[in-house]
């Protein structure tokens, strides 16, 4: 849309008119969507961008939103999580910002949305061909706790020498009997590039391998973006006896709608003090439960 | 005689900092007593150095600081990179053409599949916060290995075989002392089962009782595994109980090589009958 | 089977000028296969000098080394590349002195057991072949595990003999190996160098001890006292 077109559009809301649809101009957007391609093409691959400033912080989501503003047209419909909830404060705030200068339906179901931000979850409704999922990422690079040079991690990628990380999960074995990372597991992409798949935890994971979705990563702070496209080998790192696994909640429930199969935050229950479990996702959660009321 | 072929030859092997000049070879090297050229400054750390090793061969470069023996060693390792010369390897998977010009992904590879190295100071070839069986296990993992359990059992052989308390295992080198750190760092260097073994000065430092647990179990390793062995020292003691072959070098220039007992006894070049004549050996 | 013709050695000490001093006077001998040679003449005529240079101890400076190697033909041992002299040392040269110049801590078994390991023989085997031939020196059984640094020094000279006889060369060099034996020993040695003659093994020598030269070698050379050159 052109940005006449969209001036027309407005209603007297003039004090909006004065930005470009979807906040940043067309030639930054150019330039993400450019970067955006390239991290298509090479998954797994980190392609440096020029973040831009946005009217929240660096380090508050801000690759996230120049993704999801490079990204977005009139007719996407749009969600926004934070750990899985639609109403913490930043996802409510997000999700104003970008329907304040774009207009576009927002939604919290899933299914519904054709572009969706998140905050360190994967939804756990399965996402479909056509959806986008855009990721906020605070460190993009997988080897910066095992590294702490940069000319020495783009070395490691570039000849995929990633023995450090390798030695680091031998180390966790050797002193903690398994593999201790919770989040940020570190994955091999196209088995080519070690990638960092944002804090979301382990029961993620899988999600990324051979997915129907294209899956993008934005880290504002440290100009970066990267790729899981569609049908994408993605493989979380283990060893032959010691095997990559996701958290375990056997024989926990989400105490609101019962589900064994998501993934469960834990919390002390106020009155009683006992140990309780919740869905993570909270749309995930309110569906069943519809469903719930449906049947009976 | 069916002599094997050269396990490694290296041709011209030249490192200089600086950009070199006309007058340069004038000016330095062992006829001049200096390897910095007075009119460019350019310090030729080490010119036109040819070597060969052969299998099972034990060779030494002998030579006081700054002579360039540990710049041929570290050239070899790739750890500098040459500014001239040709390096040929012959060992399974290893390409028949000049590895210096391998890009720096292949040389990694081979780096870790067909050399070994120890250095003088161990923080340089061990990482001194990982646990000692972890510093083996990373070679392994570059070779590909990808279970915990074959690769803990391979490095307690080696530290068996390299009198390290295989009870410590799991400890971090540096809560150990210099001479068990250096044979932890031999254990790292032969884990890979290397064609080519570097030794750097591999006791300089060490106490003299030590020095001498060290070298007993190069060359009991040597008796046993039969690697072809590059030893760097300054000390001919070191030389006389390790090496069949030796080099001596003198500013970046070898003056002389020739079988270490005639090196020793029969020494040609005036600096080598220095050497040896100032030697407490 | 060694054919040598105008060896010399002049050493050149840079320290001193370049003083050149006379090592070996320039010598020609030659010694059939299976035959014994023994080099005479008074102290300081370079005999043992020779034995070096047939070693590559030292490096001749004028004449040839004609060998008859086993496998590769006649070989020049003053010019042969390095590499292929260590493989001779290995497989057919074998020297031996009054000093005892080992490894240090190393056990005496170890000591003469090593150019057998160096021959691919298995380390137990080598072991036991070390032994038997040490208690045939009257080595005694509690020094066969010792550190031969420790030992006396006709002990010392008896593991040297048995390293350097162990793998049957099929050229030996000896200089002087019984020099502070006892007879007893002595006559054991000799019996042992005659075995190993039986078994066709050249030997070129060097006894200052007229009975065991005449007991050991087929002809003598003397060694004519060598000349001071001028600076």
């Amino acid at each position: 849309m052109k940005l006449a077109e969209w001036t027309e559009r407005q209603t007297g809301e003039t004090r909006r008119a004065v930005y470009s649809f979807a906040f940043i101009d067309e030639g930054a957007k150019r330039e993400i969507r450019r970067k955006t391609l390239k991290a298509v093409a090479i998954p797994g691959y980190q392609v440096p961008f020029g973040s831009r400033e946005m009217p929240v912080a660096r380090g508050w989501g801000t690759g996230g939103i120049q993704l999801t503003l490079s990204l977005i047209g009139p007719d996407d419909i749009l969600k926004i999580i934070d750990q899985g909830s639609d109403d913490s404060v930043n996802a409510v705030n997000i999700r104003k910002f970008v329907r304040s200068v774009t207009d576009v339906e927002t939604t919290t179901e899933t299914a519904a949305a054709t572009l969706i931000q998140t905050r360190h979850r994967i939804p756990e409704e399965p996402m479909r061909d056509g959806q986008i999922l855009v990721f906020q990422v605070p460190i993009p690079e997988p080897l910066r706790d095992v590294e702490p040079s940069e000319a020495e991690t783009r070395r490691m990628h570039a000849e995929a020498d990633y023995s450090r990380m390798w030695l680091h999960l031998y180390e966790d074995i050797v002193k903690y009997k398994e593999i201790t990372i919770g989040s940020r597991y570190p994955l091999m992409v196209n088995d080519r590039h070690l990638m960092d798949p944002s804090p979301i935890p382990r029961w993620d994971c899988p999600k990324l391998h051979q997915s129907e979705t294209l899956y993008l990563f934005g880290a504002g702070r440290e100009k970066r973006i990267y790729a899981i496209p569609p049908w994408t080998e993605v493989e979380p790192l283990g060893f032959e006896d010691h095997p990559f696994r996701v958290e375990n909640f056997e024989g926990k429930t989400c105490r609101f709608c019962g589900a064994d199969n998501a993934f469960l935050d834990e919390m002390k229950d106020e009155e009683t003090g006992e140990t309780v479990y919740s869905c993570s996702d909270t749309a995930y959660c309110l569906k069943v439960l519809n469903e719930k009321g449906a049947d009976s | 005689m069916n002599l094997p072929h050269p396990i490694l030859e290296a041709r011209g092997l030249t490192k200089r900092y600086g950009d070199g000049c006309p007058t340069c070879f004038d000016h330095t090297g062992a006829a001049h007593g200096r390897n910095r050229c007075p009119d460019c400054g350019t310090v030729w750390a080490c010119r036109d150095v040819d070597l060969t090793i052969h299998p099972q061969e034990v060779l030494g470069v002998v030579g006081e600081s700054g002579s360039g023996k540990s710049t041929v060693l570290k050239m070899l390792h790739y750890d500098l990179e040459a500014d001239g010369g040709d390096m040929r390897v012959r060992a399974e998977g290893v390409e028949d053409s000049n590895l210096f010009d391998l890009t720096s992904f292949r040389k990694r590879q081979l780096r870790n599949a067909v050399m070994g190295i120890v250095y003088q100071h161990p923080h340089l070839g061990l990482r001194m916060n990982v646990s000692s069986g972890g510093n083996i296990a990373e070679r392994l993992l570059m070779a590909g290995w990808r279970n915990v359990g074959d690769m803990r059992n391979r490095a307690s052989e080696l530290l068996e075989r390299t009198e390290v308390p295989v009870e410590r295992m799991d400890e971090a080198p540096r809560n150990f002392s210099g001479g068990m750190q250096q044979r932890v760092q031999i254990a790292k260097a032969l884990s890979n089962r290397p064609a080519l073994l570097l030794l750097d000065e591999v006791t300089t430092g060490l106490d003299v009782s030590v020095q001498a647990r060290v070298l007993d179990l190069i060359r009991r390793l040597q008796e046993e595994l039969h690697v072809a062995t590059l030893v760097v020292s300054h000390d001919l003691g070191v030389i006389r109980m390790l090496t069949t072959r030796c080099m001596v070098m003198k500013n970046g220039q070898v003056v002389e090589s020739g079988l270490t007992d005639q090196i020793l006894e029969d020494p040609q070049h005036a600096y080598t009958q220095l050497l040896v004549s100032s030697a407490l050996v | 089977m060694l054919t040598v013709q105008h060896l010399s050695k002049t050493f050149t000490i840079h320290q001193l000028d370049g003083k050149h001093i006379e090592g070996v006077s320039p010598v020609s001998f030659s010694v059939p296969e299976g035959g014994s040679l023994a080099l005479s003449g008074p102290s300081g005529t370079g005999k043992s000098s020779i034995l070096k240079c047939l070693y590559r101890t030292y490096l001749p400076t004028t004449g040839s080394i004609e060998y008859e190697s086993e496998t590769a033909g006649v070989l020049d041992l003053a010019t042969l590349p390095e590499h292929a002299m260590v493989h001779l040392r290995n497989a057919e040269i074998g020297y031996v002195t009054q000093f005892l110049r080992v490894i240090p801590r190393v056990p005496a078994t170890g000591v003469v057991a090593e150019p057998l390991l160096r021959r691919g023989v298995p380390e137990t085997e080598a072991l036991e072949q070390a032994a038997v031939l040490l208690r045939r020196l009257r080595i005694p059984e509690e020094l066969l595990d010792a550190y031969p640094v420790t030992f006396s020094g006709g002990e010392q000279q008896r593991v040297n003999i048995a390293r350097a006889m162990i793998a049957r060369p099929r050229l030996l060099l000896l200089d002087e190996p019984t020099a502070s034996l006892d007879k007893a020993s002595i006559s054991i040695v000799i019996d042992l160098l005659r075995e190993l003659q039986a078994q066709g093994t050249t030997m070129v020598m060097i006894f200052h001890d007229p009975d065991i030269m005449n007991a050991l070698a087929g002809q003598v050379l003397s060694v004519t006292p060598r000349e001071e050159i001028p600076a």
